[in-house]
C-alpha cells in the first residue's frame, strides 16, 4: 500500500510541471484587496476633523494578543486619548477592535505592507495611527449622539434629545 | 435539618434562605440572577424600580401564579416561586425597556462604564432593541465639588442616592426635585456636598450619575487596573479599602466589604485621601544635607550606606510613628534596641494610647465595632466627636439612633429590610442617643439629648452615672443610667480624655456586671496609635530627653514629623545635641527638611504591612503599587542598613515573615500578627491573583520604551499573586469581586463571606471586666481650657496632601461660647493669635452657642503648623493682620 501512495504521490507531483503558475510577482504585482481586508490599523477622525477616539478602552480589552494599549485624558468633557499605543509586532490583524469601537474611530485597512528590521519600528505611537479623513464611515460623530455636553453642544442638543427640563416645575 | 434556615422552590430548585430575609436577598445569596435597582443590602428595599418581579405561586396546585416583587416579599417556608416564567421575564423587559428610554448614549464615555450595574441588568434581561421613538429628557449638571461629578442624565431614578445621602448618612443638602418623568437628584444650589460620606454616591449608584472626580482625571476601566486589598490609613477604624493602580500609578480607591467595620460604605477622606500617594508632597528621593544646609541627592544604595554609619555606634535613638506599619516600627525597635526606642506621640497622646491598652488587654472591657455600634440599643458618647475622628463609627452610631427598635417592628410586622415602613416606626421611638461632648457634635441632630459638660464635669458625671448604676436608688437628674440600664446592648463611645477613657470602662463594667451586655469605643488619634502603643515604648518628650543627655548622639526618626507632635522649643534645642537626624519617611515634611539624611520610603500601598485599628484588630495591607522606580519599604531599609553597620541580628529577617516571627518573640501581645499570613497561598500558581483577568496592553504597555515585554513584577512577601495567573478564593482575601455577569460592585452580594475580618489581638473573654482605678481628678485650668477640633477633611497628616481633600479643607478656628467670646470683646469671625504654652497659631473665631463655659476648641492639624499642645490653658490675643503668627 504505501508504495502505491508513494507513487501516486510522486505522479501528482510530476503533473503540476503542467499546470499554469500562481506565482504572483509581488511587490511589482500587486494583489487586489477588499476594501473590508483586514491590515494594517489606522486611528480616524469624525467629519468634524476632530479625532474620532474617545479613549473608552474596549479595543484593548478585545484584543486577544492585548497589543493595544491607551490612556485617556485629564479632559472631563470631551474624552480623548493622551496616547494611543499599537505594537504591530504582536498584532495578529483579527478586526476585533474595529468590531468593538464604539466611535468607529479604529479601523482595519488595506495595507499589510510593515515589514521593518527591527520590532520597536513595529510600535505604532497615535500620530502615526492617526489618518486625516473618515475612512469606511463618512457620517458618524458620536458626540452628536451622546449625552454628555462637550464644548460647542450643550445638554440637550444631541440628536433625538429634548432640551434641559427645569427641574423645580412640577408640569407634566 | 438546620431549624435556623428555609428552605425555598425557585424553579423546581430548592435554595436555603435565612429568616428574615427577603426573596430578593435569599435568590441572590443562593447566586441566582435577579435583576433589580432600588435594593441595596444597606439600604434595604423599598420596592420602587419594579425590577425584581418574580412568580409566587400559592401552593403546589397553583399553575398560574402572581407577580410579586421579590425585595418586598418576605421568605416563608416551603415557599413555591419561579424566576424564569415568562410573564415575570417580559414584565423585567418592560421594566428596564422603561427605564432606557432617556438613558443617554455615554457608555463609551463614562467612568462607569464596565461595571455598571445598569450595563449588568441589562444584559441580565437580555434586552436588546430600543422601540421608544421619541426624544430623550437631558438635564443639565451641578458643580458638587472636588470629589463627586454629577452627569445627571444618566439617571434612571432608583432613588438609591437620596435613600443614602439623606436617609442613611443624614445629609440635608442634597434632594429630590421636580416630578414624574422630570425628576432631578441634586443640590437647591449647585455646590460642594457638604457630608463626607458623599463618595459613597459613587458606589451606591447603579449607573454613572456620580462619578469619583480625581479618578476621572487618570481614568482606567475596573478591568485594566490592578485591584489589592488594603487598610485605610486615615484613622483608627481600620476601614477595609481596595487600592487600584495601572502602570505603577495609583488611580482609586473602593470600599472593600468588610462586615464588622465599614460594611458598604468609606468615608470620603479615606476614599480620595490616598491620592496623597501621588502628591508632589511625596519625598521620591533620599538626599544628604550638609552643614550648610546644601542637599545631595543619593540613590537607595548610598542612603542605606550612609544609614548604616549611626547604627555602627550602639548609641542610637529610634522614634517610631503611629502612622508607619508593625514591621517598620518592629524594624526600628530590633535594631536600634527597645532602651533607645521611643513612640513618636505627645505625651497627651502616649496617655490616652496607654490607657487604651490597659482597657482593652489589662480589663479586658468588650469593645463595639462599627457593626456593634450600628446595632446598639442605646448609645452614649462622652469626651469627643466621632464624625471627625472615626467617621465611619460615626455613621453606624447614626443608624442606631434612626434604626426601629425590634419590639416597635415586631408590633407592627414590619421585617427589618422593609426601609420605608421601618423608618417611619423610628420615628416615634428614636433609640436614645445620648451626647455628653463640650463642644457640638454633628451627631447631635439625631440625638435623644446632648449635654455640654466641661471636662471636669464630664468625668463627674462619668462617675455619677456608674454609681447610679451601682445604687439606683440615687438621684438621676440626666436619666442616662436609667436609660442605659433598660438597654440590651449599649455602646459608651469615648474619647479625648485617659481619665473619663477610665470612667467609661467601668460604667461598662458596672453595666456588664448587672448583666446589660454593654460595650466600650474608643477614639484613637491615628491609624496605628495602638499598634504603636503595645511596643510600650515612652513618648516623644522622653526621646527629647534622653537626647539632651548627650548618651545617644545619632537619632533616626520613623515616618513621623515630629514638629505635629512636640513644641518647636524643646525640639529645635534637643536637635541642638544630637550628630545626626535620619529621617525616613514617604512625604516631605518640616522633619525631613531639617534631617542630615532624609530617606524617601515607600507609603503604606509600597509595602506589606500591619496596623492595629482601635478595636485592637490586627490587619494587613498589601503592596498595591507596582512601578519600576518605587521606594523601598520602610523596614527593608532599616534591614539592609543593620546589614550593612555589621548588625547581624537584622540578616535574621531577611522575609516579612521573618519579621513578624521576630516582632512576635519580641512582644507577646503582636504574637497573634502571625496568623494573619495566610499559609494557604504558599506557592506562586495558588496566590489570588491581584491582576483581573481582563487586563489588557500587556505587549504594548511598556512598548514605547522597549518592545520586548518585561518580566513580571515578583512580590515573594505577599500572599497575593502580582501577575494574573493565581486561583481567585470564593471566601477571604479576595483582590476581586467579580461574577459572570455582575461587573459592578455589587457582585460582592454574590459573596457573603468574602470579608477579611483581622484577627483580635485582645479576644473578647465572658468574663466580667475589671474594674479600673481613676486618677486624682486634675486641677482646674486657670483661664480658658482648649480642646482639640480634629476635623474629618484637614486634621489628617497624609489625606491633607490628596488635592482634592486639600481643597476642602476650611480655614481653622478657635470655636468659643458666646458669653466666653463676649467678655473679651470677640465676635465671630475675628482672627486671633491663640498660645498655649509657647506655640501660638492665629485662628478665626466661631461662636458655638451650646458650647460649655470656660472651653475653647481649637483646630488642629493644620497643614504645615506645629500642633499647640492640646489640651491646655489658652490665652488669646488681637491678631494684627500681616503679621506672621
Amino acid at each position: 500500500m504505501f508504495i502505491i501512495s508513494a507513487i501516486r504521490t510522486l505522479w501528482l507531483t510530476f503533473l503540476h510541471l503542467f499546470h499554469k503558475t500562481e506565482t504572483v510577482q509581488y511587490p511589482e504585482q500587486k494583489p487586489y484587496l477588499a476594501p473590508r481586508y483586514r491590515g494594517r490599523i489606522v486611528l480616524t477622525r469624525d467629519p468634524d476633523g476632530e479625532e474620532r477616539c474617545v479613549s473608552c478602552y474596549l479595543c484593548a480589552a478585545v484584543c486577544p494578543c492585548d497589543c493595544i494599549s491607551l490612556q485617556k485624558s485629564a479632559a472631563p468633557d470631551q474624552w480623548t486619548p493622551e496616547h494611543f499605543r499599537i505594537n504591530f509586532s504582536r498584532c495578529i490583524f483579527c478586526g476585533f477592535c474595529e468590531e468593538a469601537c464604539p466611535t468607529s474611530a479604529i479601523q482595519l485597512i488595506p495595507d499589510f505592507e510593515m515589514s521593518e528590521i527591527s520590532r520597536q519600528s513595529l510600535v505604532y505611537e497615535k500620530e502615526h495611527l492617526l489618518i486625516a479623513g473618515t475612512g469606511k464611515v463618512p457620517d458618524y460623530n458620536f458626540y452628536r449622539i451622546a449625552g454628555v455636553a462637550t464644548p460647542g453642544k450643550p445638554k440637550g442638543a444631541a440628536l433625538n434629545e429634548s432640551p434641559p427640563v427645569d427641574p423645580r416645575g412640577l408640569l407634566p | 435539618m438546620d431549624l435556623n434556615h428555609l428552605h425555598l422552590d425557585v424553579d423546581r430548585t430548592i435554595i436555603t434562605a435565612q429568616p428574615g430575609q427577603n426573596v430578593l436577598e435569599a435568590c441572590l445569596s443562593a447566586k441566582l440572577d435577579l435583576p433589580y435597582f432600588c435594593w441595596h443590602p444597606a439600604l434595604g428595599a423599598v420596592g420602587a424600580c419594579r425590577q425584581c418581579a418574580v412568580k409566587l405561586f400559592n401552593g403546589p396546585e397553583d399553575h398560574t401564579g402572581t407577580i410579586v416583587m421579590a425585595c418586598m416579599t418576605p421568605v416563608t417556608p416551603g415557599m413555591r416561586l419561579s424566576i424564569t416564567d415568562p410573564a415575570t421575564a417580559q414584565f423585567r423587559d418592560r421594566v428596564i425597556e422603561f427605564v432606557l428610554t432617556n438613558h443617554p448614549h455615554d457608555c463609551p464615555v463614562c467612568e462607569v462604564g464596565g461595571e455598571c450595574h445598569l450595563q449588568d441588568m441589562t444584559a441580565l434581561v437580555k434586552h436588546t432593541e430600543r422601540r421608544y421613538r421619541f426624544t430623550k429628557r437631558t438635564h443639565l449638571n451641578q458643580d458638587l465639588g472636588p470629589f463627586i461629578r454629577h452627569e445627571m442624565n444618566r439617571c434612571i431614578g432608583c432613588y438609591r442616592c437620596v435613600r443614602f445621602y439623606r436617609d442613611y448618612a443624614g445629609g440635608d443638602d442634597f434632594g429630590v426635585f421636580g416630578a414624574n418623568r422630570n425628576i432631578y437628584f441634586g443640590r437647591a444650589t449647585p455646590s460642594t456636598l457638604d457630608s463626607e460620606f458623599a463618595g459613597n454616591l459613587v458606589e451606591v449608584c447603579p449607573t454613572g450619575v456620580f462619578v469619583d472626580k480625581p479618578f476621572a482625571t487618570r481614568f482606567r476601566r475596573k478591568w485594566d487596573m490592578r485591584a489589592t486589598p488594603s487598610i485605610c490609613p486615615h484613622c483608627a477604624v481600620g476601614c477595609n479599602i481596595t487600592v487600584q493602580e495601572r502602570e505603577g500609578e495609583f488611580r482609586r480607591v473602593v470600599n472593600r466589604y468588610n462586615a464588622a467595620l465599614n460594611g458598604y460604605f468609606l468615608c470620603d477622606r479615606g476614599r480620595f485621601g490616598v491620592d496623597f500617594i501621588r502628591s508632589p508632597a511625596r519625598r521620591r528621593t533620599s538626599a544628604q544635607r550638609d552643614a550648610q544646609g546644601t542637599e545631595t541627592p543619593l540613590d537607595i544604595a548610598a542612603a542605606t550606606a550612609a544609614l548604616a554609619e549611626p547604627l555602627q555606634t550602639n548609641n542610637v535613638i529610634g522614634i517610631g510613628s503611629p502612622r508607619a506599619s508593625l514591621e517598620a516600627n518592629a524594624a526600628l525597635r530590633l535594631l536600634v534596641g527597645p532602651a533607645h526606642f521611643y513612640a513618636g506621640v505627645s505625651d497627651h497622646d502616649a496617655d490616652i494610647i496607654a490607657t487604651a491598652i490597659t482597657i482593652l488587654r489589662d480589663a479586658a472591657v468588650p469593645i463595639a465595632t462599627p457593626a456593634d455600634a450600628a446595632q446598639a440599643d442605646a448609645v452614649l458618647i462622652l469626651g469627643e466627636d466621632p464624625s471627625d475622628i472615626a467617621p465611619i463609627l460615626a455613621l453606624s452610631l447614626r443608624q442606631s439612633a434612626q434604626r426601629a427598635t425590634s419590639e416597635a417592628l415586631a408590633i407592627r410586622q414590619i421585617p427589618v429590610w422593609n426601609d420605608s415602613a421601618a423608618r417611619r416606626s423610628a420615628a416615634g421611638s428614636p433609640t436614645p442617643l445620648i451626647i455628653a461632648t463640650p463642644m457640638s457634635t454633628r451627631l447631635d441632630d439625631c440625638a435623644t439629648a446632648c449635654l455640654r459638660p466641661a471636662p471636669t464635669a464630664l468625668l463627674t458625671l462619668a462617675a455619677t452615672i456608674k454609681a447610679q448604676l451601682e445604687h439606683p436608688s440615687a438621684a438621676d437628674p440626666t436619666a442616662i443610667a436609667a436609660i442605659l440600664c433598660c438597654a440590651s446592648a449599649p455602646v459608651i463611645v469615648v474619647g479625648g480624655d485617659s481619665a473619663l477613657m477610665r470612667a467609661a470602662a467601668n460604667i461598662v463594667t458596672t453595666l456588664r456586671r448587672i448583666g446589660i451586655a454593654a460595650r466600650l469605643s474608643i477614639l484613637l488619634p491615628e491609624a496605628n496609635s495602638l499598634g504603636l502603643g503595645l511596643f510600650g515604648a515612652p513618648p516623644l518628650s522622653a526621646a527629647l530627653a534622653a537626647i539632651q543627655t548627650g548618651s545617644a548622639p545619632h537619632v533616626i526618626v520613623l515616618e513621623n514629623d515630629l514638629h505635629r507632635r512636640s513644641e518647636t522649643g524643646p525640639l529645635e534645642h534637643a536637635f541642638s545635641h544630637i550628630a545626626s537626624l535620619s529621617v525616613l519617611d514617604c512625604i516631605e515634611t518640616p522633619t525631613t527638611a531639617t534631617a542630615d539624611l532624609a530617606i524617601a520610603v515607600g507609603s503604606f500601598a509600597d509595602a506589606n504591612g500591619t496596623i492595629v485599628n482601635q478595636e485592637g484588630r490586627a490587619q494587613r495591607s498589601f503592596k498595591a503599587i507596582f512601578g519600576a522606580d518605587d521606594p523601598a519599604p520602610s523596614w527593608h531599609i532599616l534591614r539592609n542598613a543593620g546589614i550593612a553597620a555589621g548588625r547581624l541580628e537584622a540578616t535574621a529577617w531577611a522575609g516579612h515573615r521573618d519579621l513578624i516571627e521576630a516582632m512576635a518573640a519580641n512582644l507577646p501581645d503582636l504574637a497573634a500578627c502571625r496568623i494573619l499570613w495566610p499559609h494557604t497561598y504558599e506557592g506562586d500558581m495558588q496566590r489570588p491573583p491581584t491582576l483581573p483577568h481582563r487586563y489588557s496592553g500587556r505587549t504594548a504597555v511598556n512598548a514605547a520604551s522597549h518592545v520586548r515585554e518585561p518580566q513580571p513584577f515578583a512580590n515573594p512577601d505577599s500572599p497575593l499573586g502580582p501577575t494574573m495567573e493565581g486561583t481567585m478564593p470564593r471566601t477571604g482575601l479576595m483582590p476581586h469581586v467579580w461574577s459572570p455577569g455582575w461587573n459592578s460592585v455589587q457582585a460582592n452580594l454574590k459573596f457573603p463571606s468574602a470579608a477579611e475580618p483581622g484577627v483580635m489581638l485582645f479576644p473578647a473573654s465572658t468574663r466580667i471586666p475589671a474594674e479600673l482605678p481613676l486618677p486624682h481628678p486634675p486641677s482646674p485650668t486657670p483661664g480658658i481650657l482648649a480642646l482639640p477640633i480634629r476635623r474629618v477633611f484637614g486634621s489628617e497628616e497624609l489625606s491633607n496632601l490628596a488635592p482634592a481633600v486639600a481643597s476642602r479643607v476650611g480655614s481653622p478656628i478657635l470655636r468659643l461660647n458666646p458669653a466666653d467670646a463676649a467678655t473679651r470683646g470677640l465676635s465671630a469671625g475675628t482672627m486671633v493669635d491663640c498660645t498655649i504654652g509657647t506655640t501660638t497659631v492665629r485662628r478665626s473665631i466661631a461662636l458655638d452657642p451650646t458650647m460649655a463655659a470656660g472651653v475653647a476648641g481649637l483646630t488642629i492639624g493644620v497643614q504645615g503648623e506645629a500642633n499647640p499642645p492640646l489640651p491646655g490653658s489658652l490665652t488669646i490675643t488681637a491678631s494684627h493682620p500681616g503679621e506672621p503668627s
